[in-house]
């Protein structure tokens, strides 16, 4: 499985394609109800909403029972409520929940759909094959995301006099003196949520190690005791003893959002662009995406790797034993379609993976400029999230565990055991 | 032989009264127990269950899923935790709660006022009682590390021997006590910590009933021998409390067996597997390694936890056989 994107600028700056024919919003012959299980709270939970309504505006007989899951506990619920029988109609997923599902025929074919969109133009192979079990399409695209990013807030780095760095060795210097200052902390990190080192670590081994590795790692084809992916943790772990807050692992990602946008506590955090839209959200409405705080790319530690971006998405699939195949497939349909992804655009924090999209449905540069990140370069899915299950589960562990004692040996060990244990059953 | 038939037939509607309880027994404790024995002897995940029925879903491990526990590393440390748990927990809850009940006692009439507080954390669940703690614990705004920053201690730390505090990091890294063959992370402390703080409740609510049932002459003709409270309460009250204290202990030691809810909501047994206790570990095989053909094994784990659990509670179970009527 491959699952390096090279996606050209495509975004087709709203033209129109074959798959603007197909029913997107609905065709009002829809009825009885679905429920859908998504992850998203707050902010993100009301844009959703808002998507949602779209599709239920369009087709009136559908009614959309929506049930939110926190993203930590989501593999977990609907492994069981799938091998209880009694999954939900749409269900949020990424690709190794997809992988997990799929083997055990739980899934619905999602390939007519994908027929028409790459047909379409909305989306390309590469997306395809994302949300593909054995050749096969079983999840639907729905919320795009890069990360990688350095947020800043803009009054912070003008008191400090930090500018963008063009690369590595600015970017080290500049937290050198910032560290050495003493007034602010370099970084704002809620390691305590276990998704968040995995920013880290995915960004590091993209751009140490580059496309092929990270790839490797996740179809199992490089181990995890290759010498460049033992360097990507090794100068990890190096920035985390440099830079991180000693009590990162204490803290979780809105406390440390906020101590960063809203105390000034840290001059930096490094996360996807979905908090351009949850910052003002969770730390104050005060704060205005671009006019308070923005960001840049992480520069590559390795040189050659700057055009390897580290994207994530949301995906949405639909169970095999839904009662109601006909509208689980037109919501799942719909969500994929540029339509509803603009709904949320607009609204800020998201990226439409949908190539039809309009960019000017941005509301903010920020968003825009996250927006052209994702679809330029050779971009990498997220690692732990492409491979799920016990590697994941592991993977999230001995992070916490190499934060908190720096020893790369025991993490790289740790990655060897799970890796040929879980691929060898 | 009319008595002798008398007694048959009581004895037959005796068995009659009693089945809805033993069908209620055998139906949601017995056959789960067995169900759980038996696919601990197969090899299958959540998604590919083992059923009973369906002799296709049999792959049968015999005792391998035994051996495979008891010989990872991950579950030794996973009970090595839990052993933990099974040594503070017990001991902290019921010497607090003990020595909180008799104070209260001592107090005379505004006792009332101060039961009632100290059980009103019963009132929260586990969850939310390690929720509340977690932001007792937080480092930007929590109450213990304002505390301490008060006295200039927050952030401290103190090297006693073979232990290493640090006043800070409370749910990642508090420090460390070496017992030469072991070393105990303190963020299990962390852990323990809201449990403490909820049950303690129920040991006094325990204590003070055995503290009513005790003769207050008995009291009072240690007094007159010239007992002072210390004393009293040392060779008096104590010994008196004796059956309270082993059902208040076996209660916090079944607890500690299985605790789950608020290691996950405080730790979720980490950093790393530093706080992971049995109960995740089996969680974590069974739910959270889907894709690893590992349920037979967490059911081995739940097996494994179940006889310790019942070896454990055997003197609370004899004691309540002793005093059950003829």
């Amino acid at each position: 499985m491959v699952l390096a994107l090279i996606i050209s600028a495509c975004t087709g700056g709203g033209t129109e394609s074959a798959g603007d024919d197909q029913p997107t919003g609905g065709d009002g012959d829809l009825s009885g109800s679905i429920s859908v299980v998504h992850a998203w709270a707050g902010a993100e939970g009301e844009a959703f909403q808002s998507v949602v309504d779209g599709f239920t505006d369009a087709n009136a007989g559908v009614e959309v029972d929506l049930v939110q899951v926190p993203f930590d506990d989501l593999n977990s619920q609907m492994i069981q409520q799938f091998a209880a029988g009694s999954p939900p109609d749409v269900v949020s997923t990424l690709p190794g929940l997809i992988h997990s599902l799929a083997a055990q025929d739980l899934l619905l074919p999602l390939d007519d759909v994908w027929d028409d969109w790459v047909e379409g133009g909305e989306y390309s192979e590469a997306f395809r094959t994302i949300a593909s079990h054995e050749e096969t399409a079983y999840g639907v695209f729905f919320k795009g995301n890069i990360n990688g990013l350095i947020w800043h807030r803009n009054d912070t780095i003008e008191e400090l006099g930090v500018s963008v760095p063009e690369d590595w060795d600015a970017f080290t210097s500049s937290l050198d003196e910032i560290a050495a200052d003493g007034t602010y902390a370099p970084f704002a990190v809620g390691a305590a949520d276990v998704w968040v080192p995995t920013q880290w670590s995915d960004a590091f081994l993209a751009r140490t190690a580059g496309p092929e590795v990270f790839n490797g790692l996740i179809d199992g084809s490089v181990g995890w005791d290759d010498p460049a992916v033992v360097d990507a943790f090794t100068q990890l772990s190096d920035f985390i003893e440099g830079y991180w807050p000693d009590d990162a692992l204490d803290v979780g990602f809105t406390d440390a959002n906020c101590a960063w946008a809203s105390q000034g506590a840290a001059v930096f955090q490094n996360q996807g662009a979905f908090v351009n839209l949850t910052t003002p959200a969770n730390c104050g409405e005060e704060l205005d995406p671009e006019t308070d705080y923005t960001f840049f790319e992480m520069p590559a530690p390795n040189p050659e790797f700057s055009d390897v971006h580290f994207v994530s998405g949301d995906l949405f699939s639909v169970a095999k034993a839904t009662d109601n195949p006909d509208a689980a497939t037109a919501f799942a349909r719909y969500l994929g379609s540029a339509e509803a992804q603009a709904i949320w655009a607009e609204l800020g924090g998201f990226i439409a993976p949908n190539a039809t999209t309009d960019p000017s449905v941005y509301p903010t540069e920020n968003d825009r400029k996250a927006a052209e990140l994702f679809t330029s370069g050779t971009a990498v899915y997220d690692l732990d999230d492409a491979i799920g299950g016990e590697i994941q589960s592991v993977e999230r562990e001995e992070l916490a565990s190499l934060i908190g004692s720096g020893d790369v040996d025991a993490f790289i060990q740790a990655m060897v055991d799970v890796s040929e244990r879980v691929r060898s059953e | 032989m009319a008595g002798t038939a008398r007694q048959r037939e009581g004895g037959g509607i005796a068995y009659l009264f009693i089945l809805p309880a033993v069908l209620v027994f055998t139906l949601f404790y017995l056959w789960p127990a067995l169900n759980t024995i038996l696919s601990s002897l197969f090899t299958w995940s959540i998604l590919a269950p083992w059923q009973l029925a369906d002799p296709e879903t049999w792959r049968f491990a015999g005792l391998d899923n035994y051996a495979e526990v008891l010989t990872d590393g991950r579950f030794w440390n996973a009970a090595f935790n839990t052993a933990i748990w099974l040594v503070l927990f017990p001991i902290l809850a019921t010497l607090l709660s003990m020595v909180l009940a008799i104070g209260v006692w001592e107090v005379g009439r505004a006792a009332r006022a101060f039961r009632t507080v100290l059980v009103l954390p019963m009132t929260v669940s586990l969850t939310a009682a390690g929720v509340l703690w977690v932001l007792v614990f937080n480092p930007d705004f929590g109450v213990l590390p304002a505390a301490l920053g008060v006295f200039g201690l927050d952030g401290a730390t103190i090297d006693l021997g073979p232990l290493h505090l640090r006043l800070s990091d409370w749910l990642s890294n508090p420090g460390t006590l070496e017992l030469g063959f072991a070393t105990v992370n303190l963020v299990n402390l962390s852990a323990i910590m809201p449990a403490i703080w909820a049950l303690t409740g129920f040991g006094v609510i325990s204590f003070t009933a055995g503290l009513t049932a005790i003769s207050p002459e008995l009291i009072e003709a240690a007094r007159v021998e010239g007992a002072n409270r210390f004393q009293v309460a040392r060779h008096v009250i104590v010994p008196q409390l004796r059956a309270a204290t082993i059902i208040v202990a076996v209660v916090f030691v079944i607890y500690a067996l299985r605790t789950f809810d608020v290691v996950w909501v405080t730790t979720q047994g980490g950093p790393g597997t530093d706080s992971e206790v049995v109960a995740i570990l089996l969680w974590r095989e069974a739910l959270a390694f889907f894709d690893s053909p590992s349920a037979g094994q967490a059911t081995a784990i739940a097996v494994l936890l179940s006889a310790v659990m019942v070896i454990g509670a055997y003197p609370y179970l004899r004691s309540l056989l002793r005093e059950a009527p003829e």
